[in-house]
């Protein structure tokens, strides 16, 4: 076999154990940053005095800083502040740092997917005597979220090629597996599409993912 | 007894309702008609707080709410003892018929589904769409949605069910049935404060009818005056216009 394709073989086979981190990652990252941009969302929505404006400000700050700086804020800046935070481990500031950039991104996919539901069926709602987090869960966000889908697996996308910045605190993802088989033996150009490849081909998996989804919702209405 | 007293309601600089004031009786059906932007479905929107009233005071039974101290709480008593039909029937698009229908009982209510489904399944048959209980509003005609959409109304048990213009964004055809299931409510005593553009109609079911005009009460009275022999100036210039245009 020609021996750069065997050397991709060999990439992928040393990449392929450090794949549950980088899912892991991602899941974890997807699922603080969902919770956070619908916190963000609930509150923008109903207009809570305070807390409106400190939503406002992360989003503004997270989505204002780099991605590397807020992993290196959470990994090496935390802890020197803060006792609290000296057992911080590595992948739980990746986590963090990529749940909140990702958060404050995705406040705008529930924003615009919220005001997609038409106002009469919220008066509705009100008229027969919900109450304003009533009218949320049960009416707006199951219909928001049908609507969003599109633009969460677009945020999904960016966590995960995000996550490619986890090697820079040190965590071993998919792309440090990568890094450390090219500097074994400086071949990087093979080593990297690889690594590149792997990635396109989740990308497609999500993308796949989306389009199944999709259908099924749609099937209701 | 149900009292709206002197409901003022701005838009920006707009006085939209300049002090109304409205007893109604129980089991009472009123019509209101008008011309178009007059205030009437504002008042009808004030009566439940979709549209907060700067001034006024809306009593149903035990419950006085006034509009210059009027809490969440009190607006969603209020909201509990009424409810509203929509011209776009604003049906919940993501819910079957029959969660529609359900949906007061378990949202508002706190019932359980298991109780609340046989409910509003009987509501459904009064307006006669049991075989439609499981589709989904997308599916359904214009008029069959707006039954939905009293059925879900009646489901709040009100004491005091607000229509504004229940057939205006139908077809002509789809009218009729509409209309039916509203006499029907009315045969069986609901209260009912109704905007309508439909003449006959307010003639045949109402039990008063009144006129509005810039903001207010023009005049007020059975159908059978305020038809045959209106006093008002004002109501006599609008009777015309819209019997004009029925020629």
């Amino acid at each position: 076999m020609n021996p750069n394709i065997e050397y991709i073989l060999l990439v992928f086979r040393e990449m392929l154990p450090a794949l549950p981190q980088t899912l892991w990652i991602c899941l974890l990252s997807f699922g603080l940053s969902v919770a956070l941009a619908l916190f963000v969302t609930v509150v923008d929505f109903f207009q809570v005095p305070v807390l409106r404006r400190v939503c406002n400000f992360y989003v503004s700050f997270f989505r204002g800083t780099p991605l590397v700086a807020q992993l290196f804020l959470f990994y090496f800046g935390l802890p020197s502040i803060c006792q609290v935070f000296m057992a911080i481990t590595k992948m739980q500031a990746v986590v963090l740092g990529l749940g909140f950039n990702a958060g404050a991104y995705m406040r705008e996919s529930f924003r615009g997917a919220i005001l997609s539901v038409d106002k009469g069926q919220l008066e509705a709602a009100y008229s027969i005597g919900m109450s304003d987090m009533k009218v949320m869960w049960r009416i707006i966000l199951p219909q928001a979220v049908v609507v969003a889908i599109p633009s969460l697996v677009n945020n999904l996308v960016d966590i995960l090629k995000g996550s490619s910045l986890a090697f820079t605190v040190g965590v071993i993802d998919i792309t440090a597996a990568a890094k450390l088989r090219a500097s074994a033996n400086f071949k990087y150009f093979h080593a990297y599409l690889a690594l590149m490849f792997l990635y396109w081909v989740l990308v497609l998996a999500l993308e796949r993912g989306q389009a199944v989804l999709e259908k099924r919702l749609a099937r209701n209405r | 007894m149900i009292s709206i007293e002197n409901i003022h309601k701005k838009f920006g600089d707009l006085e939209v309702l300049k002090g109304v004031s409205l007893e109604v009786k129980k089991g009472e059906v009123i019509a209101i008609i008008g011309p178009s932007g007059t205030g009437k479905s504002t008042l009808l929107r004030c009566v439940n707080y979709l549209e907060r009233p700067e001034e006024g005071r809306i009593t149903i039974g035990d419950l006085s709410v006034d509009a210059k101290t009027a809490t969440k709480q009190e607006i969603l008593k209020l909201r509990q003892r009424t409810s509203m039909v929509f011209q776009s029937y604003n049906l919940f698009k993501h819910k079957t018929a029959l969660e529609n229908v359900m949906e007061p009982l378990v949202a508002a209510k706190g019932m359980k589904k298991s109780q609340a489904e046989p409910i509003a399944r009987e509501l459904i048959a009064k307006v006669g769409l049991l075989d439609k209980a499981d589709q989904y509003p997308s599916k359904l005609s214009g008029g069959q949605q707006q039954r939905i959409g009293i059925a879900r109304a009646m489901a709040v048990h009100p004491q005091l069910m607000l229509f504004d213009e229940p057939t205006s964004a139908l077809d002509p055809e789809l009218v009729g049935e509409v209309l039916k299931v509203i006499k029907d409510l009315a045969e069986n005593h609901m209260t009912m404060l109704i905007v309508t553009h439909e003449m006959k109609f307010a003639q045949q079911v109402a039990d008063r009818v009144i006129f509005m005009d810039g903001g207010g009460i023009v005049e007020e009275g059975p159908p059978q005056q305020i038809f045959s022999s209106p006093r008002s100036e004002r109501t006599i210039r609008f009777l015309n216009m819209v019997r004009q245009k029925d020629l």
